[in-house]
């Protein structure tokens, strides 16, 4: 069936007036059909066929004011506006889904839930992962804090053992964040300074210091070092004895951190201070030796 | 629930879009949108209170595996420190260090190329360095200042190849400075020195 | 009773609504049963049938659906809804109501 220019042109000022494009081939269609029926109906009852498209397309009427009512029909606004917020709304929902489960904040939020107790025996531990003799020479034990930023570090307890010539010290500490939705990066660890009564320096162990690549390394300078960790990176060793594990223990605000020093003597007090950019105060830490 | 017409719906799905958004964003830890908001958490983080930002390098293409796409170095007083990223959201590195005011790193971009960074108020520069290997070269290079505080210093050429491969990876780790011992010369207009520094 | 303007030109929407209630049409059928039923009264110009069916539909108180007629083309078919046919029979009162009351001025001139 051939619909001649003049309707399709009728058709083409019509949908211009429509703004809401989208809907343009669906308007067409149902004119074209109209007009279809219009002319077969007519030719039905004898018009021939120039005569059925020129009374067909007069019936239609004025195309401006067809089209001026066509897009009073088809509000473009709301209906782009309706799409596209249905659209956002369904990737928003998705994006979120996809995050939910990998989410490290969710563990927090849950771990926090039900805080850690203080995580006893843990000289259980050492003593089983050394697998060496160690006798307990001194203790310490308070709640001592310190505050740098965010962060506050708070001793919990701590143990000193002599065995192989050589004394052990082991700490834990609570770290708390005040930003709750980062942890203190390891690299601070790593560059805290510590020293003794004596002005002893303690030498950080940390991941990535090269004690040895120092500039200004000295022979035994490694003799007196400690290094701290996240507690619950810690991995148990089986020992003769029974075993345990620290169990995952960082919550919304915190976790636990241990430190483990190595010395030739028990000092008086040990002090911990982390150097840079002006950051003042330090966790001094007093030992005491069991007579 | 009464019936909303389709304004209110519409309304209606871009509050929950724009909550569902933001509930991810907090989900995923607040990640940095913006180099700005980026450097503030990492300042926060690290515990410097505050910074200025001294220099920073653009990288274009991929070294190695990993696309670093700028390598930032700030400071706060003696207190220097350097943040290399890819995007607000992925840092790879944030390195602190302790200086004189000065602070003598190699480039991320190019190899054996050296920097020096902070209080280098001086009309030249003369860089005297050598790794800290047995039977090292000493190398002098004079500089070129490519900004207010920055002074460049060009690679060795002639460098023996089994040199080349610790000068690339200079770059790659905090303990670069480690790497080198350096005496750095920062001269005035007429040619006099006005400081010394070394590491 | 308030009469609405907005919704049709004049009755014409009351009309099509009122064919769509027993039957489902499609546009150019909807033209010649109006015509035949009011005797040729009402010629709607055919082209500003379809803006008002639009309106219709968006206000719900029509739906479309598509059916292949037997030239190939496909059909769309109006029908009315459960909306529409509660919106006809307002306008119906409207309507009684407006004639009753233009009635009762013209009567009471005589």
């Amino acid at each position: 069936m051939n619909i001649n220019e003049a309707f399709r042109t009728w058709c083409d000022t019509v949908i211009a007036q429509v703004r809401f494009w989208p809907d343009h081939p669906p308007i067409r269609r149902e004119l074209e059909a109209h007009y279809e029926d219009h002319m077969k109906d007519l030719e039905r009852i004898g018009y021939d066929w120039e005569l059925a498209q020129e009374r067909a397309l007069a019936a239609m009427g004025d195309a401006e004011e067809v089209g001026r009512a066509m897009n009073k029909a088809h509000r473009p606004w709301l209906g782009w506006l309706w799409e596209g917020s249905i659209i956002l709304l369904v990737v928003a929902i998705m994006v979120f889904v996809v995050n939910f489960g990998e989410s490290e904040v969710f563990q927090r939020v849950k771990n926090s839930l039900s805080p850690m107790e203080d995580p006893g025996g843990f000289e259980m531990e050492y003593r089983i992962m050394d697998n060496d003799v160690f006798d307990c020479v001194g203790n310490y034990t308070a709640e001592e804090s310190v505050r740098w930023g965010d962060y506050t570090l708070t001793l919990v307890k701590g143990n000193w053992w002599y065995g192989n010539g050589f004394y052990r010290g082991y700490c834990l500490f609570r770290i708390e964040e005040d930003g709750i939705w980062f942890d203190m990066p390891d690299d601070i660890m790593n560059d805290f300074r510590m020293v003794s009564n004596t002005g002893q320096e303690y030498i950080n162990g940390g991941y990535y210091l090269d004690i040895f690549a120092r500039k200004d390394y000295v022979e035994g300078m490694q003799d007196h070092n400690f290094a701290i960790y996240r507690a619950n990176s810690y991995k148990l060793v089986p020992g003769t004895t029974d075993t345990w594990s620290l169990e995952s223990c960082e919550d919304l605000r915190g976790g636990y951190l241990m430190m483990r020093l190595t010395a030739h003597e028990v000092p008086e007090w040990t002090e911990i201070s982390y150097p840079y950019a002006g950051n003042e105060g330090a966790l001094r830490i007093y030992w005491e030796v069991a007579s | 629930m009464r019936r909303l017409n389709r304004t209110q719906k519409i309304v209606r799905n871009l509050c929950l879009a724009v909550l569902c958004a933001l509930l991810t964003w907090a989900w995923a830890g607040f990640p940095a949108l913006t180099r700005g908001m980026m450097l503030r958490q990492e300042a926060r983080k690290n515990l410097v209170p505050e910074w200025e930002e001294v220099y920073a390098e653009e990288n274009d293409f991929s070294q190695d595996s990993v696309y670093y796409k700028e390598m930032i170095w700030l400071r706060n007083g003696d207190t220097f420190w350097s943040v290399r990223h890819s995007g607000p959201a992925q840092v790879w590195e944030v390195f602190l260090y302790e200086s004189d005011g000065v602070l003598v790193m190699p480039s991320m971009n190019e190899p054996g190329v050296l920097l020096a960074i902070g209080d280098v108020e001086a009309a030249s520069a003369e860089l005297t360095w050598k790794l800290r290997r047995e039977n090292a070269v000493e190398w002098t290079m004079t500089g070129q200042r490519v900004e207010e505080d920055v002074f460049r210093f060009p690679a060795p050429e002639n460098v023996p190849t089994e040199l080349t491969y610790t000068l690339e990876n200079m770059t790659k780790t905090s303990w670069a400075k480690e790497y080198f011992d350096y005496t750095l010369r920062l001269y005035d207009a007429q040619g006099t020195l006005i400081r010394e520094s070394k590491g | 009773m308030k009469i609405d303007k907005s919704l049709m030109t004049g009755s014409t929407g009351m009309l099509i609504l009122s064919l769509l209630s027993r039957e489902e049409m499609y546009g150019y059928q909807m033209i010649t049963e109006l015509a035949r039923r009011s005797d040729r009264t009402f010629e709607l110009k055919e082209g500003t049938l379809y803006p008002l069916l639009h309106t219709l539909e968006a206000e719900g108180l029509v739906s479309v659906r598509e059916k292949e007629a037997d030239t190939g083309r496909m059909r769309k078919y109006y029908r009315i809804t459960k909306k529409g046919l509660k919106a006809l029979e307002e306008k119906k009162e409207e309507w009684a109501f407006f004639a009753e009351k233009v009635n009762a001025v013209l009567c009471g001139t005589n």
